[in-house]
């Protein structure tokens, strides 16, 4: 078992979608960057703002919806601009105690009145807030010549969450899998009982999820994505299943978990689908249309 | 054009702001800036609600993340040469924590901040900038209160009435819109499109009506039972698109003709 593995009981419990650990692995590899540059590079004295400002561009672009590497290099500079120049203007000002607190007052209500639309869209001016404030405390350029070497650092330490951004590999597949072995393990686990439903908060988020990945990822997946609805459509018909079909069909939804979770097709597994000794399942064909659409992803 | 409840919200944030940075300044406290800077993130989300439900995670999990910094100061005084990898682990903590509730990823940042503000680019380190963490502590601590003052006694709580009555709308009127994309494209992808729409879009209500009762505590109840009505209603609609395997647009259009009486009786 190791982090790259889809799925992982141990980190399933948080980690249901697979994107904390997309999250960690870039903030991982960013890291290493800015130590590297702190190291041989020239730093300022106190270089942990500018590799917070990175380190927050970079988790914020994958966070951000992108649909493609493009857009969220986009994103990316976006926010290294927007935090980079609020810190800048704070840093101007803060020589002055009264045109200071001016400024503060006047700089939030305006930030957050024109670019607050409403409440979930709060997150962006809030951080170039703080980041203006985060200034005041030492290093805060108060002349212009400061302020243009503290902008090229930002763009020396902001260099290495480009690179991040540019060879990182794409995840999304990962996070689209890891929603849909949530589905099946939900199905798996609730065979033959006839008080589970769709509406279920843990099959509703992961549907959301694999529908907002499915920019990003080629075609194939939006033919699996649909159809994993025609299953889940088919599954929640009434069908009085005997005790062997829900056998089963357990054993086939956690075998097709098994196949998503190593990224296997799960025609390779020889698999007993095809079993003639066991019953026929109800939902038979919804399941071969699932499986067959899995594999066309993993072709 | 931000709402009248949002409108007020950012004066009130503005002002919140202001008293926070007199405070530093005339306080002229060692570290101060985290006094500040705690309560701008305390007002972050925007929503009085939200805002109490930071503030108790916030000063929780500073409390935790000053605790383990102070471990890994410790640690990392003994053995400066496993620094780089402890800044790293920490590092891959912190990225982990980004998508994760919010008092656990503060505990995170906390100890990312006072590990790199005291080791960072240092020659050597003596034991005493351990002393960043307590200021850090205080800091948050004094940031916390000066939000819980000024929002009991000076804002109350009519204006978060007002955004708990407009977060109801909103999302009530979200939900009219989607049933009536679902009419007009009756198909089981559209199903399914307009359940997880509704079902993220009831994610902010759920929260407000979760947190109501730091802020309400027995006041406004009107407010309340009518956020409880149109989340049963989301909720109504969500059974309706996904739970059988055909919808039917009959019981579809009776919801939302519920939805368009609730809307006009606003």
């Amino acid at each position: 078992m190791s982090v790259f593995t889809i799925r992982n009981k141990f980190l399933d419990v948080y980690d249901p979608f697979w994107l904390c650990r997309v999250l960690a692995l870039k903030a991982g590899v960013v890291a290493i960057l800015l130590f590297l540059c702190n190291a041989f590079l020239s730093a300022p004295p106190s270089p942990v703002m500018f590799m917070l400002t990175t380190l927050v561009g970079v988790v914020g672009s994958e966070v951000l919806p992108s649909t493609s590497r493009w857009s969220m290099f986009g994103n990316y500079m976006s926010i290294l601009l927007l935090l980079s120049l609020g810190g800048v203007f704070f840093g101007l000002f803060s020589y002055f105690t009264l045109a200071l607190f001016l400024f503060i007052m006047i700089f939030t209500y305006v930030v957050l009145r024109f670019m607050v639309k409403s409440v979930s869209s709060a997150a962006l001016p809030v951080l170039i807030l703080t980041w203006g404030v985060m200034q005041l405390e030492g290093g805060a350029a108060t002349n212009f010549n400061a302020v243009a070497n503290n902008l090229l650092y930002f763009f020396e330490f902001g260099m290495m969450g480009a690179i991040t951004i540019a060879f990182f590999p794409d995840l999304t597949s990962h996070i689209f899998k890891s929603a849909f072995i949530r589905v099946l393990e939900s199905n798996a686990r609730h065979v033959g009982d006839p008080n589970y439903r769709n509406s279920n908060p843990e099959v509703l988020a992961a549907l959301y999820m694999m529908r907002t990945k499915l920019t990003r990822l080629p075609a194939a997946y939006k033919d699996l994505y649909e159809s994993i609805v025609a299953f889940q459509a088919e599954y929640m018909r009434p069908h009085q299943l005997t005790p062997a079909q829900q056998a089963q069909a357990k054993r086939i939804l956690n075998e097709l978990a098994q196949a998503v979770s190593n990224q296997r097709r799960f025609a390779d597994q020889q698999l007993g689908l095809q079993a003639a000794a066991e019953p026929e399942l109800p939902v038979r064909s919804a399941l071969h249309r699932l499986i067959s659409s899995y594999d066309q992803c993993q072709a | 054009m931000p709402s009248v409840a949002l409108r007020t919200r950012i004066n009130q944030i503005t002002i919140m702001v202001g008293v926070a940075f007199l405070f530093y300044q005339i306080s002229n406290w060692v570290q101060g800036i985290w006094v500040l800077f705690s309560t701008l993130m305390v007002v972050g989300p925007i929503s009085t609600f939200l805002g109490f439900e930071k503030a108790k995670d916030r000063f929780l999990g500073t409390a935790v993340g000053v605790l383990i910094a102070f471990c890994i100061e410790y640690y990392v005084y003994w053995f400066p040469s496993q620094l780089p990898i402890v800044a790293f682990v920490v590092a891959v903590l912190v990225g982990f924590m980004v998508t994760r509730p919010y008092k656990y990823f503060i505990i995170m940042i906390t100890t990312c901040t006072c590990l790199g503000y005291t080791y960072m680019n240092m020659p050597y380190t003596s034991f005493e900038p351990i002393a960043f963490v307590v200021y850090r502590l205080l800091g948050v601590f004094a940031g916390v209160l000066i939000f819980l003052v000024v929002q009991h006694f000076w804002f109350g709580t009519g204006n978060a009435k007002l955004e708990l009555l407009e977060a109801s709308y909103g999302t009530l009127t979200k939900l009219q819109t989607t049933l009536q994309q679902y009419l007009a494209n009756q198909t089981l992808m559209n199903a399914y499109q307009c359940a997880t729409d509704i079902f993220n879009n009831s994610k902010e209500l759920n929260n407000y009506v979760r947190t109501a009762h730091y802020v309400l505590d027995g006041d406004g109840q009107g407010e309340l039972r009518y956020a409880r009505q149109v989340i049963t209603l989301n909720n109504r609609a969500l059974k309706l698109l996904v739970d059988t395997p055909t919808v039917s647009a009959d019981q579809i259009e009776k919801l939302l003709h519920i939805v368009d009486m609730k809307l006009e009786h606003q």
